[in-house]
């Protein structure tokens, strides 16, 4: 288990450098200059080389690199170019929001997934299983942005029973923080769930087919046994995978729900950090969505080790 | 109470659709013995068994087991009364949770049926893994760390577990290497003296049920078209299928008699009359309209065709 863990520990390195590298070199070479911006339509030639200077902008790109990279040994991201702030400080005022999003939109999404794939699975091609299969069809098609619309006019504007915009962070209270980030999460992880569901319900179909789910059942074990510690098990192995590709595409991709809901979120924060050609804060932004992505993965690779005692031996 | 035979079943019928895959069965087991099936892929053996472990809902017929109709338990009398009546599957790759220990299933059955102590279960285990001559080690060790021949070992273990009074065994070697048959054979037939097991032996291997059995039924098409002792079944067959099974089969008497032309008939289309007549080298109009009936040819053997009426007119 240990030498396992170990290994996927060494796999999780690549997976923050290279989109870190990557996000480096695109902003770099793609037009619009920082100090051009900052100074605005009347300034001269000169001072804006002075401040490219001052911000380190005229260094050859890889030397820029290197700085940058002893920046993130000693935990110095260097300071937002727009805010004159240490990156190292505004970044946790807006990742809190995005990783607790993506937790409960990623909760939400697996618990809806796995109950309706269960239930379609064991009532095959009766009503209640075309009625949802239906439904996630519909789900994985439609726009999160549509669907947060459609929610805030259901529970906001009609029900009033949730806010239709802002944030509590969790400080404020279990109640009040909830109510703010229920309607967002249920918008993010809505698709997420269909695509479970449909994934749930065909990988359970496929288990329940195996000889050893007959077997169990003639051996007399009841059905709740059968489903829940032999079937479900295996079942739930590719939903778990999907839940990882899910976190990865929620942490990166919740622009469009925060905005919408008015949340002080990651992705909205590197949206407007990348309009402003905010470099430090740019790679501030992607090295943590990596970091987070990357410590998810490990945690989904040790529910997978749970889940397959085989994982561990291999 | 010992006379009743631990298994009777009578006039079972099992459609699928318009697929009839098992017609008016009727057999029965007296406790101690084993009762083979064979016949060809298809013939229906495999939902004879399933009918009897009542994995499959019959169309038609009961089966009696213990002297109970099982038909008339309800699912909780039944799963209790599985106990009694474990089974060994063909697919050794397949019959075993991937995901279980060894100890785990062998204490599974056990704890659900509710027999003795969880410190019995490991000793009933430790006690079945030394009957099927493995080390105690196996116990934590995981189904695909084992070989073919190995598995089906432990899913005998398995299925001796709960102390059962019958085994339906589904071609439990024919997915073994010739050299591990042997073993697995003369384990099955050891424990079964040992342990006083009836047993329903499923086979298309002439020689393994020869090897097994106490008594033999040929099943053709859905149906039992001979049967009776080995050594009559063997030494005399009556019916033109047997006599062309024993043919076909490798050894001694091969190429004395008829062979078989062609395959065996769709279940959706069987032929009128004797359903063995499109294949039978001495088929005559009578067989085409006539349905032959079981008749009794003494010694307990039964067979039906009407060369055995024709024999007797002569």
């Amino acid at each position: 288990m240990l030498r396992y863990l170990g290994k996927r520990f060494l796999l999780i390195l690549p997976t923050i450098f290279v989109p870190l590298i990557l996000v480096f070199l695109l902003l770099r070479l793609s037009p619009g200059d920082p100090a051009g911006m900052m100074l605005g339509d009347q300034a001269t030639a000169e001072q804006i080389a002075a401040l490219r200077s001052q911000l380190g902008l005229d260094q050859p790109i890889w030397i820029q690199f290197l700085l940058w990279l002893k920046g993130i040994v000693t935990l110095d991201l260097g300071n937002s170019i727009f805010f004159r702030e240490p990156v190292m400080q505004i970044i946790p005022r807006y990742a809190g929001v995005t990783i607790l999003l993506t937790l409960v939109a990623l909760t939400l999404a697996v618990i809806i997934g796995i109950t309706l794939g269960l239930v379609t699975a064991m009532n095959r091609n009766k009503p209640i299983d075309r009625g949802v299969v239906t439904t996630a069809v519909l789900g994985i098609s439609l726009p999160e942005f549509w669907f947060a619309l459609l929610l805030i006019f259901i529970f906001a504007v009609t029900l009033r029973w949730f806010p239709v915009a802002g944030y509590n962070p969790p400080s404020a209270g279990i109640v009040a923080f909830g109510a703010t980030i229920f309607l967002p999460a249920l918008a993010l992880g809505v698709r997420q769930s269909a695509l479970m569901t449909r994934m749930m319900r065909s990988s359970m179909l496929d288990v329940l087919n195996e000889p050893y789910i007959t077997t169990a059942r003639a051996q007399g074990l009841p059905e709740s046994t059968v489903i829940g510690r032999y079937a479900m098990r295996t079942a739930a192995m590719p939903v778990v995978t999907v839940a990882g590709l899910s976190a990865g595409y929620m942490l990166g991709g919740a622009v469009a729900i925060e905005i919408i809901f008015a949340l002080p979120g990651l992705g909205r924060m590197l949206v407007e950090a990348v309009g402003r050609r905010d470099y430090p804060l740019v790679e501030g932004g992607v090295l943590t969505i990596s970091l987070v992505l990357a410590v998810l993965n490990l945690a989904i690779d040790v529910i997978y080790a749970i889940l397959d005692p085989r994982i561990r031996y291999q | 109470m010992t006379s009743e035979p631990m298994l009777a079943v009578s006039g079972l019928s099992k459609s699928f659709k318009a697929v009839k895959a098992v017609r008016d069965v009727t057999f029965s087991i007296p406790r101690g013995k084993t009762f083979g099936l064979v016949g060809e892929s298809g013939s229906g053996k495999s939902t004879t068994a399933r009918l009897v472990l009542r994995l499959v809902e019959p169309t038609d017929g009961t089966i009696r087991f213990r002297g109970r109709d099982l038909a008339g338990l309800s699912p909780g009398d039944l799963r209790r009364e599985r106990r009694h009546m474990q089974m060994i599957f063909q697919d050794p790759f397949g019959s075993l949770n991937p995901r279980m220990s060894i100890r785990d299933t062998l204490t599974e059955p056990q704890l659900v049926h509710g027999i003795g102590s969880p410190a019995e279960h490991l000793r009933t285990a430790e006690r079945l893994l030394a009957e099927i001559s493995m080390p105690r080690t196996a116990l934590d060790r995981y189904p695909h760390e084992f070989s073919g021949g190995q598995r089906q070992r432990i899913a005998i273990a398995r299925a001796l577990s709960t102390n059962p009074e019958l085994i339906v065994a589904d071609e439990p070697v024919s997915a073994l290497d010739v050299s591990v048959q042997a073993q697995v054979l003369n384990l099955l037939r050891d424990l079964q003296d040992k342990h006083g097991t009836t047993m329903l032996f499923i086979s298309h291997d002439l020689r393994v049920v020869q090897f097994m059995c106490d008594e033999i039924a040929v099943m053709y098409l859905g149906e039992i078209v001979e049967q009776g002792p080995r050594e009559h079944i063997y030494g005399a067959p009556a019916h033109p299928y047997t006599q062309a099974l024993l043919a076909s089969a490798p050894g001694k008497g091969a190429g004395k008699r008829a062979r078989l032309k062609g395959e065996i008939p769709s279940a959706h289309a069987v032929p009128s009359g004797c359903a063995f007549r499109t294949r039978c080298p001495s088929a005559f109009e009578r067989c085409a309209i006539e349905k032959p009936l079981m008749r009794d040819i003494g010694n307990g053997q039964k067979a039906a065709c009407h060369l055995l009426d024709e024999a007797k007119a002569a």
